[in-house]
């Protein structure tokens, strides 16, 4: 794992060339939050394109203002996303994000290793 | 389900779905740190009130027949230890507390945990730097149980005044007045038409389903923006609407025109790819639509005020 950074709501850091972002416990998430995640994750991709594993799970809430944000701002240099969603209200945000994002192969997952196979399609 | 917690949490979903059907989008449910069926219910519950109330309220079913004013929703006024000596009386109708129930009572104490944090940090802030007036999103609890999310003005009072060392704060939000427009506002004679029941006559409103269509025509512009954008008419048949419903629904949906909703995503792209990567600004202008980069470096400055290069 090479540098990893934390903001108040979620670490990200790149693996294998995999960006990792894990969402941290009962967060809410509003635009500064979404804002900042997005700059941390440019941050690591140096600007490419990249496969992105997000752990959703820990997300208590996402207002639309960060889901307007994330749908375009949070969508761009991102070539296919796996959402970990293990549970009925990680499961609710991801359908709301399949309708509102840009066209960015993705895909639900429960568990991290079909997760990883999946992005693993889009290195290089 | 059975259990009292669960029961309590559907009330609570009863409740805003309750005030949803009346036409009043600004309460939310309290969500516990539950990740269950219900919890996920409760989610969208608030998603869709917060979007009811931006969207119906502001945007998408605006009536261009009527008049919209800004009215004042909550007003207290607190101590210089911040206990509520007075409030209006939309904190009644809104919160549900009388006054008398909260004289004396602490500010912090309708508000909820997140809430009750970030005033104490904001009142804090106020108090040392002496700002006259601030703003912060707050949300207040209701006698009722469910939680009223709003932006909110601090005004802290001055010396020079009777009231001093005192903090007023208020809440507004946007109503339907009952009269319509003024006739200056009404374009070609001056005068209201009329229509065969005396009401003024309206511009033919889009249907929901239309309005889908435009929704997607939007999201379709927005995966293609790289693209030279096709001809209106035959980007609205590709969608199943005409090219006049296409025009009518980009104003009431999103307030602008096409051609200016594809500027404003192609900038807010060009904006994140220029302030967060090292990508030249050549290929960025490539990869948002526009032709020349002294195109992108012109509407970029008229919209926020800085050229592309001036964050590199």
């Amino acid at each position: 794992m090479e540098k990893c950074i934390e903001n108040d709501v979620s670490y990200l850091w790149m693996e294998n060339d995999i960006l990792y972002i894990h969402y941290k416990d009962n967060v809410d998430i509003f635009y500064e939050g979404a804002r900042k995640v997005l700059e941390d994750r440019l941050l690591l991709q140096v600007g490419k394109a990249c496969p992105v594993f997000c752990d959703i799970r820990g997300i208590k809430h996402i207002d639309s203002g960060a889901r307007r944000f994330n749908a375009l701002e949070g969508s761009l240099l991102i070539k296919a996303l796996a959402l970990i969603c293990d549970t009925p209200l990680a499961r609710t945000f991801s359908n709301l994000y399949l309708y509102d994002k840009l066209k960015v192969p993705t895909d639900l997952f429960t568990e991290e290793t079909p997760a990883l196979e999946f992005l693993k399609r889009y290195i290089k | 389900m059975e259990r009292p917690e669960n029961k309590e949490r559907l009330k609570k979903i009863n409740q805003l779905l309750m005030e949803l059907a009346m036409g009043k989008f600004f309460k939310r449910i309290e969500r516990t740190d539950s990740k269950d069926e219900l919890e996920a219910i409760m989610a969208l519950a608030n998603l869709v009130a917060e979007d009811l109330n931006i969207n119906l309220s502001y945007r998408a079913h605006i009536d261009p027949d009527q008049s919209y004013s800004c009215t004042l929703q909550l007003f207290f006024v607190l101590n210089r230890l911040l206990k509520i000596e007075k409030t209006g009386s939309g904190v009644q109708k809104y919160l549900h507390f009388k006054e008398e129930e909260l004289l004396m009572t602490s500010f912090e104490s309708i508000l909820d945990p997140n809430s009750q944090k970030q005033w104490a940090k904001a009142a804090k802030e106020i108090a040392r730097t002496s700002r006259p007036e601030s703003t912060l999103w707050l949300t207040f609890r209701t006698n009722t149980g469910l939680l009223l999310p709003a932006f909110c003005s601090v005004i802290q009072l001055g010396v020079d005044t009777s009231l001093k060392g005192r903090y007023i704060i208020t809440t507004s939000h946007v109503i339907k007045t009952r009269h319509p427009v003024a006739a200056p506002f009404y374009e070609g004679s001056g005068q209201p038409k009329d229509g065969p029941k005396g009401r003024p006559m309206g511009r033919k409103r889009l249907y929901a389903p239309e309005k889908w269509k435009v929704r997607n025509t939007g999201k379709y512009i927005t995966d293609h923006m790289d693209r030279p954008l096709p001809k209106l008419k035959e980007l609205a048949h590709q969608f199943g609407i005409n090219e006049f419903k296409l025009k009518r629904g980009f104003k009431e949906l999103y307030g602008m025109t096409v051609f200016q909703y594809l500027k404003e995503q192609r900038l807010r792209k060009a904006h994140v790819l220029v302030k967060f990567t090292n990508i030249p600004i050549l290929t960025i202008t490539a990869m948002v639509g526009f032709k020349q980069p002294n195109h992108l470096s012109r509407e970029f400055k008229a919209k926020y005020g800085y050229r592309p290069t001036d964050l590199r």
